[in-house]
């Protein structure tokens, strides 16, 4: 079997701790061809420690070499279309990190060129690839709580989330001062950060599309930017209620949680981290909890099941398991929360859309 | 010294659990139980321990025709009747959820300034789908007890009232906006379904800056599995009813106690948002 060549664009955060290991562990399948960041010093030892023959600080000699057959976006959200509908224009089958845009008209562009171009196009919700939200969806599909009518899920990360993943990197600061993530020039906040997730999987376990959003966002980081704070109500077509409250900023020590419930009309199911982590340390300036973020139930294996199955489906020329379709409206649902917490209303996904067919024939 | 007489208003068991801890609890004699709508006892202190939006609203009657002052759970009415039992202090609002020694303890933690700028609440209380019929007064119950841990003003709130399970309303889920940027996230459903091995779940979340403060004091269960594999919790927490009893005796001897219009004003916008599905300012009320 011919290994597939990948070329991954951003070696920042994401990149580092999740896609390159597992690219890395899929050897049998994967070659690493290139890695390109507008670092040069961070593309370069990534490319060294992860064994990637080439380097580039620009992009486009990436998408240039006729050898890759997929690329892996790393990068944030806001430089998603450009870079994915570069790489599809070039024939390259793409995997890009969620959020999958910044706006609906990003993602609508990147499927169209997908399209155009016959190449494969699928965002990596990695919840998707996780045991535990695959296990709750084919329960949910076998008819286990019957339909369902209410998802509950809330999402707690400590402010030094990532001090404990012992990265090599720190997050890209396009001005050299403040991260892309904590700043509003580039970033919206929890709503696409971290809200993507929930509102994907909102839409996956009801099964429905998205009515209408209220939301409330707010910063609690001194002199942030973008909210870092997110609670919100969703009304689905189904008559099913999903709500999530989102913190990012829990005081330092403080584990990773994550607390699921589905309630259907015949069963509830509850999927939830233990409030501690599997490993504790107790001092007396506190406690630790070193183990907590690499044990969560939703990091698994995710990143590996996810590269490894769009690898396949470009092997096998199938479809993608998670359309870019569900992404954009995860995105759509995001976007939403964003206008409602600004708005201080509820927000219908039909006034989104009428916004983005709006800036279209702006 | 002569014991203080306590007569209890209420039915059932809530009534019979809190008769249990008045019987007990030293210095204080029952004087009396009655339904709501039977004359009063006659006793030194009155509490109801009504559970139901009926019971509640049949107290508030007698408490102004009496002339006398009791202690019960938050009201659900929005009328005059409601607004002058509660200016003119003939009711007393207690939550029952205070009875929960878990839940004082992060109230009081909270006021006490120890989770620094607070930042988020979020609670939620799960029922039997069988509980639909009292779900205003499990709503009440959350709020009142919200409002006692953040003082600060609510000047916008958000509320969905959903029938999710059957054809009553069963779902409430409220969004509040604190003065000082706190968000508050309050889900009440009657949602677990039969079989669930929990009578109830009741957690709450305060989040801030130096610290979270997390209690679930309905998790404290016997877990028994049968050999068919079903699974039933027993639970073994505490009565609440005892720690709502001295919630009530306290409250009722506070010769100056605070204003409950807050917790009234900000029932109402709830129940505005939900019929309006819109979000409501409160600003002008200063609730």
């Amino acid at each position: 079997m011919r290994r597939l060549r990948i070329g991954v664009i951003g070696a920042g955060t994401i990149a580092q701790s999740a896609h390159l290991p597992a690219i890395r562990r899929l050897a049998d399948e994967l070659e690493l061809v290139a890695i390109a960041d507008v670092r040069a010093e961070v593309a370069a030892d990534a490319a060294r420690r992860f064994g990637a023959e080439a380097w580039y600080v620009d992009y486009r000699e990436l998408i240039a070499r006729p050898d890759i057959d997929l690329v892996d976006i790393c990068t944030p959200e806001f430089l998603h279309c450009e870079q994915a509908v570069a790489a599809a224009e070039a024939g390259k089958h793409v995997l890009c990190e969620k959020p999958m845009a910044s706006t609906l008209q990003e993602a609508d562009a990147m499927i169209a060129a997908a399209r155009r171009n016959g190449v494969k196009l699928m965002i990596g919700h990695s919840r998707r690839f996780t045991r535990r939200y695959q296990e709750v969806a084919r329960l949910i599909r076998e008819g286990a709580v019957g339909a369902v009518r209410l998802v509950r899920e809330n999402e707690r990360r400590p402010r030094a989330m990532y001090g404990g993943l012992e990265l090599q990197v720190s997050h890209w600061a396009p001005e050299g001062g403040r991260p892309w993530l904590a700043s509003a020039a580039y970033s919206q906040g929890a709503a696409l950060t971290n809200a993507v997730h929930e509102t994907d999987l909102a839409r996956w376990f009801t099964g429905s599309e998205a009515l209408s959003i209220y939301a409330a966002a707010r910063v609690t980081e001194p002199g942030g930017e973008v909210p870092d704070f997110l609670t919100y109500v969703v009304t689905f077509a189904s008559g099913a209620i999903a709500a999530a409250e989102i913190v990012n900023q829990l005081p330092a020590g403080y584990p990773y949680y994550h607390m699921l419930e589905v309630v259907g009309t015949d069963g509830m199911i509850r999927a939830t981290d233990p409030p501690m982590s599997p490993m504790e340390i107790w001092r007396a300036d506190g406690m630790a909890y070193p183990l907590n973020f690499s044990h969560l139930l939703h990091v698994d294996d995710a990143y590996l099941q996810e590269i490894a199955a769009f690898a396949r489906c470009v092997r096998e020329d199938s479809e993608p398991p998670l359309d870019p379709w569900d992404a954009r409206q995860a995105l759509a649902l995001s976007i939403a929360a964003v206008r409602s917490s600004q708005l201080g209303q509820p927000v219908t996904l039909a006034a989104v859309e009428a916004e983005g067919k709006g800036l279209q024939g702006a | 010294m002569r014991e203080l007489t306590v007569g209890l208003i209420g039915r059932g068991d809530a009534l019979d659990s809190l008769a249990h801890a008045a019987r007990y609890r030293p210095g204080i004699r029952l004087a009396g139980r009655v339904d709501p709508g039977a004359p009063l006892p006659d006793a030194d202190r009155l509490i109801c321990a009504g559970s139901s939006s009926s019971e509640r609203a049949a107290v508030v009657a007698l408490a102004l025709a009496a002339g006398r002052r009791i202690a019960m759970p938050p009201l659900l009415a929005l009328d005059d009747e409601a607004r002058r039992a509660l200016a003119s202090g003939s009711i007393v609002q207690v939550s029952p959820l205070v009875g929960y020694a878990p839940l004082r303890e992060v109230a009081q933690r909270v006021r006490r300034g120890e989770i620094g700028r607070p930042y988020g609440l979020f609670a939620l209380h799960h029922l039997p789908r069988d509980a639909a019929a009292d779900l205003d007064a499990r709503l009440a119950d959350l709020l009142h007890y919200v409002l006692e841990v953040l003082e600060s003003p609510v000047v916008r709130v958000y509320a969905r009232r959903s029938a999710l399970f059957g054809e009553q309303d069963d779902t409430w889920h409220a969004i509040l906006h604190l003065a000082d940027e706190t968000l508050v996230t309050l889900e009440v459903a009657a949602c677990l379904p039969a079989g669930w091995p929990e009578p109830e779940r009741l957690l709450v979340e305060v989040t801030g800056s130096d610290a979270v403060l997390r209690a679930e004091p309905t998790r404290q269960a016997v877990h028994a599995t049968k050999r068919d594999g079903s699974t039933r919790a027993v639970p073994w927490w505490p009565d609440p009813s005892a720690g709502y009893l001295e919630a009530a005796l306290a409250r009722l001897e506070q010769t100056d106690p605070p204003s409950e219009l807050r917790y009234l004003e900000v029932l109402s916008a709830l129940l505005s948002a939900a019929t309006e599905q819109q979000a409501v300012r409160l600003a002008d009320t200063g609730a």
